[in-house]
């Protein structure tokens, strides 16, 4: 294939064959038509297409057959099922020793555990769906688990199965017979168990946790099936989520869905400050969430998977208007906050914390030390994967000079160096590399990301920016076979000072939770690259915000007082949620902080005498010593040097962030004081984050919108759109997403 | 959606390449349409498609059931089962019809989606819409799979024949 300079233009325009082929859309084929008039020959071409078309599907015709078996369809299944059913039996046997000492592993109890669960999009929706009786099979469920104990396998067969003499009733427990186990119970007593009802939360946890464990099961019973290729197959094809729940839910309304694999959380929900002080958490600029979802509207036309959406990702990919940290101040980011009436939800207030880091202008920035590794498999060829990355690379090699340095680094089959660290100076010949990277070849690399961290260990300098950066499709294979030991590859290299920023590019194969840990290990950021412009903001205007970290391991822990507050919310970082303890743990990885960026917190707010939302709220236990009484609001346990006189103060603010060079945090501390008769008006910024906030929050189902509609975000955000071009590409979604 | 149905035939022959197993497909492909009486039909826009997935995803189901891990590869790898070929000599190939050895060859060099992607189109005669559903891709993605394959198979036939 020739090489092209110009990767974007379609001169390969795939609307020519669909236009051959009689696959044309309206649209399309008015515009080939026009472009048959401008340029005659291009009927020529159409043509021959067609006549081609015409040759392979002869060719096609022609293939040969598997042979068809000449005896009765009968004969070859009663030879099969022996064999195979005694291999099952092993398997599930393994499995289910699996799961009862893996049960252990699998569910510790502590919050911030992060359990990589593969979940396919349409499964949630789909249990509240299965009251319909002809898909109900649960009734039958218990009786079947009774009769047939000794087979097992069987058990967790849907009935439809039944039907059909055949080996292909469920060997792993389909999604559906599980729904609602408890997971305590979780081992031996699943197989067996009547299901109950809980709520469907509940119950998709439980699914979510169960599956995992199931998919873990699977991929260690099948450990000894085979080699590390066949492991890593099936690893692939269960993450690509072609175990699907019966029956298969709608696929053509959402094409990509099942590939795709998101963790689930629970929304945050409203908490009172006397069961719950304190709320901590770690900050996070990643922005991959509202690229994704972007992209995902623009293409497809439909909403994603709820899972998909990252409340604080969406606020936090936009710019605010903040003052920036004064240059001689040692904290390298300047935190404001902001209460004031809450946009959708009457009697309610909101709280906005920001901090904004301070900017480092390009002409001012430290070198570069960066190495990129690329995912060059075969699933990276298409338009939007490799030819982004080298238009990204491209744009980022315009801002480079000779004090930095680059180096390629690619993993596929073969991967290896492609481009030794180069100074920047050397243009043409960085250019040279990036235009002739081709992808091709299967997943199953070796030790690439190693290859990559002693590159960037060649021109090491503490004042550097020295960073791995991981461009891939999520479905990468680096040499690892498990997540651990790359996280803590990840983790040191790290620590020692070489950072790694991961870029997610194309849809389909996309490991979000996956992808998304990694970058956290790595003290670095992830963002996804939907589109050229996207990957201009990300390499080239916002180098430095990508790039260089000003602050590491950020931490925010919120006390809040009772005397005013009688329940809040935080909105979004679910996945970022910590321990109280975590906090002033320096050892507890946290989010990180580029250059001038902007990390903003969204708090739901009830003031004392207003009605808390949650059913879940639980009384003050009558028989604890130390808390107060059922009826009246008292102040949560406080050390002496903050008393609760203070009633106009409604938040205590503390930050730890550590320096990119130093490994002990430092404090800050912000007493939050707040007059509700003296509230001003709502800043731009705040109206802004607001309705980015409920926007995602309407995507994701939230459960706290209200009566809050598209319509809202729209009046929400209308009126501080501006000129950015970034804020009226958000409008239009909203109105796109309005329509559907 | 009886057997007799065209329909029904061209999946059982579609799972019978994949599987490579006929007993095994004419299991599937009942199973499929099973499947698609229990399904909500007002809930699915291209029943075609929707049968088509089923097909493809109950195949690389029992293919994994089956630790036929081969088979998937193949199944993404697609490589023939004619042995009389694995064994022919270069010689017998050229006795053959030239072109539609080289097109098949071409193919299964291929990468896999857009090996995928040309069978349903061409083999399969499934629409840019419905091969969108069935390997969970979008519609342009599909259009540039083909244009690709076609650019890559036509390209290699003109080497052949100068």
């Amino acid at each position: 294939m020739t090489q092209k300079k110009e990767m974007y233009e379609f001169t390969d325009d795939f609307r020519i064959s669909a236009y051959a082929l009689g696959e044309a859309t309206p649209e399309e084929a008015a515009q080939l038509e026009a472009m048959i008039a401008e340029n005659p020959t291009l009927q020529d071409e159409i043509d021959a297409i067609r006549g081609f078309s015409t040759q392979i599907t002869e060719a096609l015709e022609n293939e040969p057959l598997p042979e068809k078996p000449e005896v009765s369809a009968n004969m070859p299944k009663a030879a099969s099922p022996k064999t195979v059913r005694s291999h099952r039996w092993l398997t599930v046997a393994v499995a289910l020793l699996v799961v009862l000492t893996g049960g252990v592993f699998l569910f510790p109890p502590t919050t911030n555990y992060r359990r990589i669960v593969c979940v396919e999009a349409p499964a949630p929706p789909n249990f509240s769906d299965t009251a319909s009786p002809e898909k109900e099979p649960l009734p039958q469920a218990p009786e079947r688990y009774r009769r047939d104990e000794a087979k097992s396998e069987k058990v967790l067969a849907d009935p439809t199965m039944e039907v059909i003499p055949m080996d292909s009733a469920a060997e792993m427990p389909r999604v559906r017979s599980l729904p609602v186990i408890d997971q305590d119970a979780m081992p031996a007593p699943a197989m067996a168990q009547a299901p109950a009802k809980t709520s469907s939360d509940g119950a998709r946890i439980s699914v979510m946790k169960a599956k995992a464990a199931q998919n873990d099961a699977v991929f260690l019973a099948s450990e000894g099936a085979g080699d590390v290729a066949e492991k890593n197959l099936v690893e692939e094809h269960m993450d690509r989520g072609n175990f699907l729940p019966e029956p298969l839910p709608k696929p053509e309304s959402k094409p990509i869905s099942d590939r795709n694999s998101y963790q689930h959380w629970e929304e945050n929900k409203f908490q009172t400050p006397t069961e719950a002080p304190f709320s901590t958490f770690g900050v996070d600029v990643d922005t991959a969430s509202y690229s994704f979802t972007r992209q995902y509207l623009a293409e497809y036309g439909s909403l994603p998977n709820p899972d998909a959406i990252r409340v604080e990702e969406f606020i936090n990919s936009f710019d605010y208007d903040l003052p920036q940290p004064k240059p001689d101040e040692k904290c390298p980011f300047a935190t404001s906050v902001e209460i004031q009436k809450h946009p959708w939800a009457a009697g309610r207030y909101m709280a906005r914390v920001s901090l904004k880091g301070r900017e480092i202008p390009k002409e001012t920035r430290p070198p570069l030390n960066l190495v990129f590794l690329l995912d060059v498999s075969g699933s990276m060829s298409d338009w939007n994967k490799l030819p982004l990355v080298k238009d990204g690379m491209m744009r980022l090699l315009d801002q480079l000079g000779e004090k930095d340095y680059v180096t390629i680094v690619t993993y596929a089959n073969d991967s290896g160096v492609r481009l030794e660290p180069t100074c920047g100076a050397e243009r043409s010949k960085i250019e040279k590399a990036i235009l002739e990277l081709n992808a091709g070849g299967g997943t199953s690399g070796a030790a690439g990301i190693q290859t990559a961290y002693q590159a960037a260990r060649k021109h090491f300098h503490k004042e550097s920016v020295n960073r791995v950066i991981l461009c891939t499709d999520g479905d990468f294979n680096i040499g690892m076979t498990h997540n651990d030991e790359l996280e803590k590859l990840i983790a040191n290299e790290a620590k020692s000072g070489v950072f790694l920023t991961v870029l997610g590019f194309g849809m389909g194969n996309y490991h979000d939770d996956r992808l998304q840990t990694l970058s956290s290990q790595g003290n670095g950021n992830y963002g996804y690259v939907d589109s050229r412009e996207e990957a201009k903001r990300l390499l080239c205007d916002d180098l430095c915000g990508t790039l260089i970290t000003i602050a590491k391991d950020v931490k925010l822990q919120i006390e809040f007082n009772p005397a005013n507050v009688a329940a809040y919310r935080l909105i979004g970082y679910e996945n970022r949620r910590l321990n109280d303890a975590d906090f002033h743990n320096d050892k507890k990885d946290s989010g990180d902080i580029g250059a001038g960026h902007c990390v903003t917190a969204l708090y739901e707010i009830v003031p004392v005498g207003g009605e808390i939302p949650d059913s879940t709220r639980i009384d003050s236990p009558r028989y604890q010593k130390t808390e107060p009484s059922q009826t009246e609001p008292q102040a949560a346990p406080q050390p002496a040097e903050k008393p609760t006189e203070k009633t106009d103060e409604w938040m205590f603010l503390k930050l730890r962030y550590k320096l990119p060079n130093e490994n002990v945090s430092s404090l800050l501390e912000i007493p939050v004081s707040f007059q509700p008769e003296k509230m001003g008006t709502p800043s731009a910024n705040f109206q802004w984050a607001s309705g980015v906030a409920l926007f995602a929050m309407l995507l994701r189902h939230s459960d706290y919108t209200e009566n809050a509609t598209f319509d809202t975000v729209l009046e929400q955000i209308r009126p501080v759109v501006g000129d950015d071009p970034q804020r009226k590409e958000l409008e239009a979604l909203v109105l796109k997403a309005k329509e559907l | 959606m009886t057997r007799n149905s065209v329909e029904y035939h061209e999946i059982r022959l579609y799972l019978a390449r994949i599987l490579r197993d006929w007993a095994a497909a004419e299991d599937l492909v009942q199973e499929v349409y099973l499947k698609w009486t229990k399904a909500d039909e007002a809930e699915i826009q291209n029943p075609r498609a929707w049968r088509y997935r089923t097909a493809r995803n109950l195949a690389l189901d029992y293919l994994r059931r089956q630790k036929k891990f081969h088979e998937i590869q193949d199944y993404l790898m697609y490589r023939t089962t004619d042995d009389a070929r694995q064994d022919a000599t270069p010689a017998d190939v050229m006795e053959k019809k030239e072109e539609t050895e080289m097109l098949l060859l071409q193919l299964h060099a291929l990468p896999p989606r857009q090996r995928e992607a040309v069978r349903l189109k061409f083999q399969q005669k499934l629409t840019y819409d419905e091969i969108a559903a069935v390997m969970g891709e979008s519609r342009s993605t599909v259009g540039w799979l083909l244009h690709e394959a076609i650019r890559t198979l036509r390209d290699a036939l003109k080497k052949n024949s100068e």
